[in-house]
């Protein structure tokens, strides 16, 4: 009885970190700008279908290519199949939203429930566990996914798993440094000597105690994985041939890059400015998420 | 301290081998038949069974791996599928170019990351601090092989200053070097700026202050020297993630070392090229990760002590004391 | 007692952090004379290691506002330009700091760390000369030399502290202050360091500000005393005026009194002041003591600051006191 009032508390008092959290977010511009931003690339890529239908992103109309951006009914001009840039690129949103929430959510999930087995059951779980990412970890992150993406074939289930499975090793590692911290706490030792089960464990006092370094990881990676998914995209191993999205338009821009310019600028900066106004969410989540990281003088 | 580097340096093979076996179950999970795809369009059944026997591929796949690794051992690392040479013949001699790439831009970063960071922490707040991390943010964010393409089209298209690709004179390294630096530098200084300030909050840094030393020396001796213990874990890890970044940037300009050559590998589905290349880089890391340990080392001497045992420490002490 | 060494003249410190103002410390007058050993007496919050710091000039640049003089043996330290600034800290006044486990530096060895003091004010001096330098000073905090080739964490606290002491005393201050130099050790050691400054002072003749909340330290080894309360003084005098218990007193240096055991009188329980020091940025108005006094009436929570009593060497700041009483 005791132990689940002492948890109500705990939970309160989560509930009011992250409403202080916000709090302290609201009063910064750049904070406030990032979330606005990413809140338009979600609603964007919700309702893509509303803004431009799909059938205008992958039509190739043989008439229509390379039209130069600001040409009526192509805002952003064609590409060389004649297919409409400006509908590639707001599909290529929901492509890479897509890629990027459904890859690092898994990630996250995975690799939190893995380092919360490491933390709280130890022995040699944690070992096994934590010599396969010593390993894994050797390769660069960049080679493996090609790799699975090679092995795998093109698809955008085969580029999600490649993403998961690369950013599963440094999460892991992440979560578990901060996990083993907690499995110290008094109030998680206590909770074993009463008998609690690991399960328990994990659900009652990891993950609360786990949230914030769960959210900074969390919105680092999926910006990191959009990037690495363009770039798969780029080099020919992410997405099957027609489907929007803009490492594989910045591909297929290459060989007009001289003369038509544009094909290789817009994907780009679109990919630039979606990384940079995450990345920037993401500093903004940690500063308000862990004061003392940004620190007074 | 020694002991325990000899220690790390013995369990390299067992990690390469480790990761090879990883890396080859990975890439045989690829339904696509190698030897189907060294066939020209037209064969015939005793041409396939003959092109199979040649690269070992009609042996079963554990005995098959065991087969390369033997060859690993003897340096040849197989031969490749695509070219049908030795695979070292057509790797090795890459090394060094990867290692200058990523050696240069890991020093340049270094000498510029750092004095900027730390000047960011110092005048933390300040116009100069804002802008730096602005920028810093914005570079951030770019995509290292997309900057490329733009430096490309800006330098070597429409300006026609410095060579787009190939390596042909220092002028060839000017904009893989800058393309590659520009991201992780913009990263790598933001992360200095924050590990320099939390030392400059430390109280040793106002004892150094309270002694009347000079500001200059509080920060660059006192603080910073505190501060290198992160700092050598940032530039290590940037190290090693460059190694997979080089990838895209050799790709870019058509530069050749590793990296070009495992995406080569990779799009031919070239095993015995993908293993060897993937070793080699995974060496680097593992390389760059044990010269991190040492330097943590020299530079921390609780570390130090906490490798020695106590009569070594007592040891050292008068040595060192000695000298002083 | 003899000259004035310091000075502190209508002293105000403000700190501005996310537009809240906190006033932490309020029109502080204090002086030590030459040789003589002032005890700073407060809980912690009540502003007396930020009086510390702006005396040794060390306070934040950032969102610090400061009103009032201090004046160093003639020289006015408020607004001297950093060049000059350098020359007395360390040499002319130091400081101890409270946590000896923070304040030294990891990375460098004890010994070095104690030769800067003396390298920084003595730039011509032999590499020779300071190692002898340091080796008289190890002597003295009695530590002995061979251990100066070590690094801060093979010492314990208490030998940490002593290189604290070490370092403070290097360059032979005129003026030591000591910020609750016993709080972060063990009561055992805390007697022994005490032990040892005392005796260090004497030899040295520096004066002393000492920091502290234990008035049982006070007792052993101070002449003068200032309580400090939610930024303000509002207690100083000898030694005799504060603990002479049939005069009057502020009602919160009553009640530090009665929190503290007594062994010669034999009483049932301790009596806590009731209620904690205000938030230096939640002052009340009137007497900053009033929401936690015994003897509050309304006049108390009223108007500014109280008004201070003066009788010869003790001066207290209550409504409730009055001068021909003291």
């Amino acid at each position: 009885m005791a132990n689940t009032g002492k948890d109500g508390r705990k939970r309160m008092k989560k509930r009011g970190q992250m409403a202080e959290a916000w709090a302290r977010m609201k009063t910064q511009p750049i904070a406030v700008v990032s979330l606005a931003v990413v809140a338009v690339l979600v609603l964007v890529a919700i309702f893509a279908d509303l803004i431009v239908p799909y059938s205008k992103a992958i039509t190739q109309v043989a008439s229509d290519k390379l039209l130069p951006p600001g040409t009526a009914g192509h805002i952003l001009g064609t590409d060389g199949f004649g297919r409409d840039m400006f509908a590639r690129i707001i599909h290529g949103t929901r492509t890479a939203l897509e890629i990027g929430l459904i890859s690092a959510g898994a990630s996250i999930v995975i690799s939190t429930f893995l380092a919360c087995l490491c933390a709280t059951v130890g022995g040699w779980v944690d070992n096994l566990i934590m010599r396969f990412i010593d390993v894994v970890s050797c390769i660069p992150s960049l080679v493996m996914a090609l790799a699975i993406c090679a092995a795998l074939g093109n698809g955008i289930p085969q580029l999600v798993f490649a993403l998961f499975f690369t950013g599963l090793p440094m999460h892991t590692k992440m979560v578990r440094s901060v996990a083993l911290g907690v499995a110290k706490m008094e109030y998680v030792e206590s909770a074993v000597a009463l008998g609690a089960k690991p399960g328990y464990i994990m659900m009652r006092h990891m993950i609360p105690n786990l949230a914030s370094v769960i959210i900074i990881n969390g919105t680092a990676q999926v910006s990191m994985n959009i990037m690495m998914g363009a770039t798969l995209g780029f080099v020919g191993l992410g997405v099957k041939a027609p489907t929007p999205e803009w490492g594989t338009m910045l591909a297929d821009g290459l060989s007009y890059m001289l003369r038509n310019q544009y094909m290789v600028l817009v994907p780009g900066l679109v990919l630039a400015l979606a990384a940079l106004f995450i990345n920037s969410l993401g500093d903004s989540l940690r500063d308000a998420l862990d004061p003392q990281l940004k620190g007074r003088a | 301290m020694a002991k325990y580097i000899i220690k790390r340096i013995l369990m390299v093979p067992v990690l390469l081998l480790l990761i090879a076996m990883f890396v080859f179950f990975l890439l045989n999970l690829s339904e696509a038949d190698p030897v189907l795809m060294m066939m020209p369009a037209e064969y015939s059944q005793e041409d396939y069974d003959e092109m199979a026997e040649r690269f070992g591929l009609d042996k079963p796949k554990p005995v098959q791996f065991v087969n390369w690794v033997k060859s690993a051992v003897t340096g040849e690392f197989g031969t490749s599928y695509k070219s049908k040479a030795a695979v070292s013949d057509e790797v090795l001699y890459r090394i060094p170019v990867s290692l200058k790439l990523a050696g240069v831009t890991t020093l340049l970063m270094i000498l510029i990351g750092v004095p900027m960071g730390v000047m960011c922490a110092v005048k933390q707040y300040s116009v100069y601090d804002n802008i730096v991390n602005i920028a810093a943010k914005f570079m951030g964010s770019i995509p290292g092989f997309w900057l490329g393409l733009m430096l490309i089209l800006v330098f070597s298209v429409n300006l026609h200053w410095l060579p787009s690709f190939g390596m042909k004179s220092w002028k060839s390294w000017i904009l893989p070097v800058f393309t590659f630096l520009l991201p992780y530098l913009a990263n790598y200084l933001r992360q200095v700026r924050s590990a320099m300030l939390d030392c400059i909050r430390q109280d040793y840094v106002r004892t150094s202050r309270s002694k009347g030393q000079k500001e200059s020396v509080v920060i660059f001796r006192d603080a910073l020297k505190n501060a290198l213990l992160p700092i050598i874990t940032l530039t290590g890890g940037t190290f090693a993630s460059m190694i997979g970044g080089a990838v895209m940037i050799e790709q870019v300009f058509a530069f050749p070392g590793i990296g070009y050559k495992v995406l080569e590998g990779i799009n031919n589905r070239d095993m015995p090229v993908i293993l060897a290349c993937t070793i080699i880089l995974a060496l680097f890391t593992i390389g760059a990760q044990l010269i991190i340990d040492i330097l943590y080392a020299v530079v921390d001497p609780r570390i130090r002590s906490s490798f020695a045992g106590k009569k070594k420490v007592k040891k050292e002490i008068s040595t060192a004391g000695g000298t002083n | 007692m003899g000259e004035k060494l310091l000075e502190i003249k209508d002293y105000s410190v403000r700190f501005t952090t996310d537009k809240v103002i906190s006033r932490a410390v309020s029109h502080v007058n204090l002086s030590v004379d030459k040789g003589e050993v002032l005890g700073l007496v407060g809980e912690t919050g009540a502003g007396k290691t930020t009086t510390a710091l702006s005396v040794m000039g060390l306070l934040p640049k950032y969102a610090v506002e400061t009103e009032g003089k201090i004046i160093f043996d003639g020289q006015e330290l408020t607004g001297m330009k950093e060049r000059q600034y350098r020359n007395i800290r360390g040499k002319r006044i130091s400081m101890i700091f409270q946590d000896p486990m923070t304040s030294l530096n990891p990375v460098f060895r004890v010994g070095d760390q104690i030769a800067d003091v003396i390298k920084i004010h003595n730039p011509k001096i032999s590499q020779t000369e300071v190692n002898k330098r340091v080796d008289d000073i190890m002597r003295m905090v009695g530590i002995a030399k061979e251990r100066k080739s070590e690094y801060p964490h093979q010492f314990s606290g208490g030998m940490k502290q002593r290189v604290m002491i070490a370092i403070a005393i290097a360059g032979n201050p005129d003026l030591l202050i000591a910020d609750e130099p016993t709080t972060a050790l063990d009561v055992t050691i805390q007697a022994q360091v005490i032990k040892m400054m005392r005796s260090l002072q004497k030899e040295l003749g520096s004066s002393v500000i000492l920091i502290t909340h234990d008035l049982g330290i006070v007792a052993n080894f101070c002449d003068k005393v200032a309580i400090m309360y939610a930024g303000e003084i509002v207690e100083s005098g000898t030694l005799e005026d504060i603990f002479d218990k049939s005069r009057e007193h502020h009602p919160y240096t009553e009640g530090l009194f009665a929190s503290l055991p007594n062994i010669t009188e034999r009483t049932e329980r301790l009596t806590p002041i009731k209620g904690l020091t205000p938030h230096p940025s939640e002052l009340p108005a009137g007497c900053k003591f009033h929401p936690r006094c015994p003897k509050c009436s309304e006049i108390c929570s009223q108007g500014d600051t109280p008004p201070q009593k003066q009788k010869e060497t003790h001066m207290v700041q209550c409504h409730q006191i009055h001068e021909e009483e003291m």
